[in-house]
């Protein structure tokens, strides 16, 4: 067992950190970043005390797993699901998706539990305006209400956002736009037509557990560039989950989101 | 695709191909699709029969990275060159080949995809009305359905479904790079050079200096006209 300055001191990357003895210290000079510290609460705040080498780069590698989805996922686990369903949490879906329904009446809001996937996607069939929320997301242990509720906003926002279009697909607003509609005409929308509230916090603090060190960074091919100049928060997850909470406005460059190519 | 969590392989993947159809402008001044087709058109039917998707997919990528494969992994690579050769059900084979030569061809009334400005890639899994575990949309149509954007600009949308609640099966023998396709084709597809980004000169230096210049010049003009005065 190792204190959690350990933790500190070593990151889930296994880089080690020029770290001086005192970390409160370390911190307030700004040595490091302060995702470490969130990540160091998280865990502690879920009683886990085993700071080891061996149990941090486990948890690591089950993080980092997070994010391959589609063709070339992972999925949540049977047992994971089944438990998931015991718990009436198809209900509470149910629940969730009819004040969507009834707040964005444009979109079609489709629940694929028998994909145990763990994503959401947005995309338009034609004239239809999907948003498709697959089992593995859905059914997910650590995600609850609020989470499940940012995300499908945010699914919605690639489809309602204005400003910066995707790369992926330039008929879909891009992250940092679709996070901003998400959060502000999204969540306004939202409260208004369904009375469904969204704590951000709770959401941010859900989506901690499932994101922190999952969301990829990498995977660059002609860009060597690792942090974006033009101010899209979308290739990690410690600048994406800042400007939510701040409502920070994405950026208006076309074309400046992040891109794996 | 507008996924929640981003997905390294199936982006990679997915944006190498809408990279390749797309509309940005290459260093010689030309769309990305439509350098595509001068070369479908003139050169190589891509999507003949007689070529193998997987082999097409590399050709492709790495005319758009310059020399690097898709996906980055390799395991995900291997898994999706094998997916691509002769793995896909054979309605869907025949579905890719055929949306993506009609986009490729020449735009006329019965083929107005020939006129789309961009494509898009993506995946998607819901239930497919084959029941088998891929299909394209819609119904494994051969003929893409042209939409337009918010811009007013024309696009057509690939949409590979999947059914089946499995990740791909590992391939370790596959090859990586996959073997050519021999005589039928006709070079490598011309790797599209971006246009290059202009940098911004620092002219302020410059102007000073020749500010500087011109007041010094202009002085000692002074100077000589009042000594010449006097």
């Amino acid at each position: 067992m190792l204190p959690a300055a350990h933790l500190l001191r070593r990151g889930p990357h296994s880089r080690p950190f020029r770290l001086r003895p005192k970390g409160a210290e370390a911190i307030a000079c700004g040595e490091i970043p302060p995702w470490r510290c969130a990540f160091v609460a998280i865990l502690s705040r879920l009683g886990n005390k085993d700071f080891s080498p061996a149990s941090l780069e486990a948890r690591h590698c089950r993080l980092t797993r997070f994010g391959a989805a589609m063709l070339f996922c992972d999925r949540l686990s049977e047992q994971q699901v089944t438990e998931a369903k015991a718990a009436n949490r198809e209900k509470c879906l149910e629940a969730l998706l009819s004040d969507f329904r009834k707040a964005f009446p444009e979109l079609t809001f489709e629940l694929q539990l028998d994909f145990t996937i763990i994503n959401a996607q947005a995309l338009k069939l034609q004239d239809r305006l999907i948003v498709m929320i697959y089992g593995g997301l859905a059914l997910h242990p650590k995600l609850g209400a609020e989470s499940l509720t940012f995300i499908i906003l945010h699914e919605a926002g690639h489809h309602f956002a204005r400003g910066c279009r995707s790369r992926r697909d330039p008929s879909l607003a891009c992250e940092c736009a679709s996070d901003y509609w998400a959060v502000t005409v999204g969540t306004d929308t939202l409260l208004q037509r369904s009375g469904r509230h969204l704590r951000m916090r709770v959401a941010l603090e859900e989506l901690n557990q499932v994101m922190s060190s999952g969301h990829p960074s990498k995977g660059s091919y002609t860009r060597k560039r690792k942090t974006s100049t033009s101010g899209c928060w979308s290739r990690a997850w410690s600048l994406r989950s800042r400007a939510l909470f701040e409502r920070t406005r994405p950026p208006t460059i076309e074309g400046c989101c992040v891109t794996y190519i | 695709m507008g996924g929640f969590i981003n997905s390294q392989s199936d982006n990679e993947i997915c944006e190498v191909l809408n990279k390749r159809f797309s509309d940005d402008v290459n260093a010689n001044g030309q769309t990305y699709l439509d350098e595509l087709r001068q070369f479908f058109r003139n050169k190589e039917k891509l999507f003949s029969n007689s070529h193998k998707l997987n082999r097409i997919f590399h050709r492709l990528a790495i005319s758009v990275t310059g020399g690097a494969s898709v996906p980055k992994t390799k395991n995900s690579r291997l898994r999706w060159f094998h997916l691509l050769k002769g793995n896909l059900p054979a309605a869907v084979d025949q579905a890719i080949r055929g949306q993506l030569t009609a986009i490729l061809s020449p735009a006329s009334p019965g083929n107005p995809a020939g006129g789309a400005e961009y494509v898009t890639f993506s995946t998607v899994h819901q239930p497919t009305t084959t029941g088998d575990q891929f299909e394209l949309f819609d119904a494994n149509s051969s003929t893409p359905t042209v939409l337009s954007d918010a811009n007013g600009k024309s696009y057509c949308t690939i949409i590979l479904q999947c059914n089946v609640d499995k990740a791909l099966d590992d391939a370790p023998g596959e090859n990586d790079p996959p073997a050519s396709d021999g005589n039928v084709e006709k070079g490598p597809i011309p790797f599209a050079k971006p246009k290059p980004i202009k940098k911004k000169s620092p002219p302020k230096k410059s102007a000073k200096k020749s500010v500087k210049k011109v007041s010094k010049k202009a002085a000692k003009k002074t100077a000589k006209k009042k000594g010449k005065g006097k």
